[in-house]
């Protein structure tokens, strides 16, 4: 799997929210993710879209609620782990 | 054709009419409906008068909170009418003595009595329970008009604050919602995916604890329920414990492993299949508060393999790898979405249906994993709220629910069964669960 640049994971999980929850509202680095319209299943679809979209194991990669306060957060724990995935 | 139906009404979601069909279901086997208590556990004392004049403010403004179902005239979709002379809502005050067990009795009683009479439009009750300057607030609310999620938040109406400021919440609820009558290939194709899933599902057996009920009404018995509460040091470890078991936001998915682990463990030398039926609230976040009325729920089943020697690990395993795959698919939203056709039949019709799936058995058991409460609010009417839990009813078959949900950093755990499953049938259970909770929970954080 080609390595995504860096804009391309914030912008498949942009677009991914965006249609998913139908949410149409502005999306900063420092906005919550659990403000972002979804539902009680959401953060664990959007696990789930991601784990499939860049081949990582996300449930059990040990993620700190700090890597999720934010959609920033969220976008440098999955490059981070896109990284350490592709250095073994 | 433009098919009719009026603007300005609630029209009830297939969601709605399968919560109806259970309240149908459970009033011709058991004589009372489908509903829930919350049990809000107070600081303080509560003053009735303050209490019956919010009610009765609502009473006045809110009279979606009194009405019954109608239909269009072309009998296509049913909707809510609300009444146009509301009365005030049933509040009874009961003065409690030194017996502790007073209190269980009580709350038992109310578990297996309707809601106000039972036949008019009464769909939610008010109980306070006095003891020893502490009193107990219990809401009984009907599944017809209030979900779990939505009884959470109706307690913000009764926060300590002006009524021009509990007006304004009310006129942030939605009160109208349209009929829903268009995509109906999308509908018809989740009605496809769901029903061959549940057929699926009900090709095998699974285990049952009551067996199916016959034609004759009110055969099944009374449910009784046992309540544990888990302090806050030990929720959070709980919490903790299953996310390094189960992974991140997988803690429904650890709790049900438990669950039914501590179930089998009364079963040790079978081979059995158990199937669990667990909703999932669909409100989006930051916009509960709109949905508070009526039923915003889908559902995930789960079809689970027990053999003996298998241990909980081997059963989360199946869990997540079944929840993964639901979410996926959106399974759920799904369901919700297909049950909307079923709105043209009528109540009785459905209810023969649900006797259909796994040879009448539903299910073998009811679980739900609430998390935190959706309220903010943590007083009602200035005295401070110390604890909230769920006292549902569960339809039997299956005759058995589980139940956890978390307040003011405690994990409480409700289970409710059928009386006429006998202390043998499930061994230990729920004290077992218990238990192994209470372990968790003592661990100390550096093991």
């Amino acid at each position: 799997m080609d390595k995504p640049g860096s804009n391309a994971v914030r912008d498949k999980l942009l677009v991914y929210i965006r249609e998913m929850n139908d949410y149409d509202g502005e999306i900063e680095d420092d906005t919550e993710i659990l403000k972002l319209g979804m539902d009680s299943l959401g953060l664990v679809k959007l696990f789930v879209f991601i784990e499939q979209e860049f081949g990582l194991a996300l449930i059990n990669a040990g993620l700190t609620r700090n890597e999720l306060a934010s959609f920033g957060a969220l976008v440098t724990a999955v490059e981070n782990r896109i990284e350490e995935a592709g250095n073994r | 054709m433009r098919l009719p139906y009026r603007k300005g009404r609630y029209y009830l979601s297939g969601a709605d009419w399968l919560i109806g069909v259970l309240d149908d279901y459970m009033r011709v086997s058991s004589g009372v409906g489908n509903h829930s208590s919350l049990v809000i556990e107070l600081g303080g004392s509560l003053s009735a008068n303050l209490l019956a004049a919010r009610l009765n403010l609502l009473a006045q403004h809110f009279p979606e909170l009194q009405g019954w179902v109608s239909r269009d005239w072309l009998n296509l979709c049913p909707y809510w009418q609300f009444s146009k002379k509301p009365c005030a809502f049933p509040l009874e005050i009961f003065e409690l003595g030194e017996d502790s067990n007073e209190k269980e009795l009580l709350l038992s009683g109310f578990l297996n009595s309707p809601i106000g009479s039972g036949k008019g439009n009464e769909h939610l009750s008010f109980r306070i329970l006095r003891y020893s300057g502490r009193d107990c607030l219990l809401l009984s609310f009907d599944h017809r008009l209030l979900d779990a999620r939505g009884a959470e938040l109706f307690l913000e109406f009764l926060a300590d604050i002006p009524d021009d400021e509990v007006l304004e919440r009310v006129a942030g609820v939605k009160r109208t919602d349209g009929a829903e009558l268009r995509n109906w290939r999308e509908r018809f194709s989740a009605g496809r995916d769901v029903q061959r899933r549940l057929m699926a599902l009900s090709r095998d057996s699974c285990h049952g604890f009551v067996a199916p009920v016959t034609n004759r009404r009110g055969t099944v018995g009374r449910l009784s329920y046992r309540t544990d509460h888990f302090p806050c040091a030990a929720a959070s470890r709980i919490s903790l414990t299953g996310e390094k078991t189960a992974g991140y936001m997988m803690e429904m998915p650890y709790l049900l492993s438990l669950t039914v682990s501590s179930l089998y463990a009364g079963m040790p030398d079978k081979d059995c299949r158990l199937l669990v039926a667990v909703p999932v609230d669909l409100r989006a976040t930051g916009r509960e508060r709109e949905k508070l009325l009526f039923n915003h729920v889908g559902f995930l089943f789960f079809s689970l393999r027990l053999s003996p020697g298998i241990g909980s690990g081997e059963i989360l395993d199946q869990i997540r790898a079944q929840y993964i795959e639901q979410v996926q698919m959106d399974f759920p939203r799904r369901f919700f979405e297909a049950l909307y056709p079923g709105r043209i039949f009528p109540l009785s019709f459905l209810r023969q249906l649900l006797k259909l799936p796994v040879k009448g058995r539903m299910a073998t058991l009811f679980f739900a994993s609430l998390g935190d409460l959706s309220t903010s609010s943590r007083e009602i009417l200035g005295v401070p709220v110390e604890r909230i839990w769920h006292l549902p009813r569960v339809p039997s078959p299956p005759g058995l629910a589980v139940l956890f949900n978390r307040s003011c950093g405690e994990l409480h755990l409700t289970t409710v069964r059928d009386e006429s499953i006998g202390e043998r049938n499930l061994a230990d259970f729920p004290g077992l669960l218990v238990r192994e909770l209470e372990d968790i929970g003592n661990v100390s954080s550096d093991a």
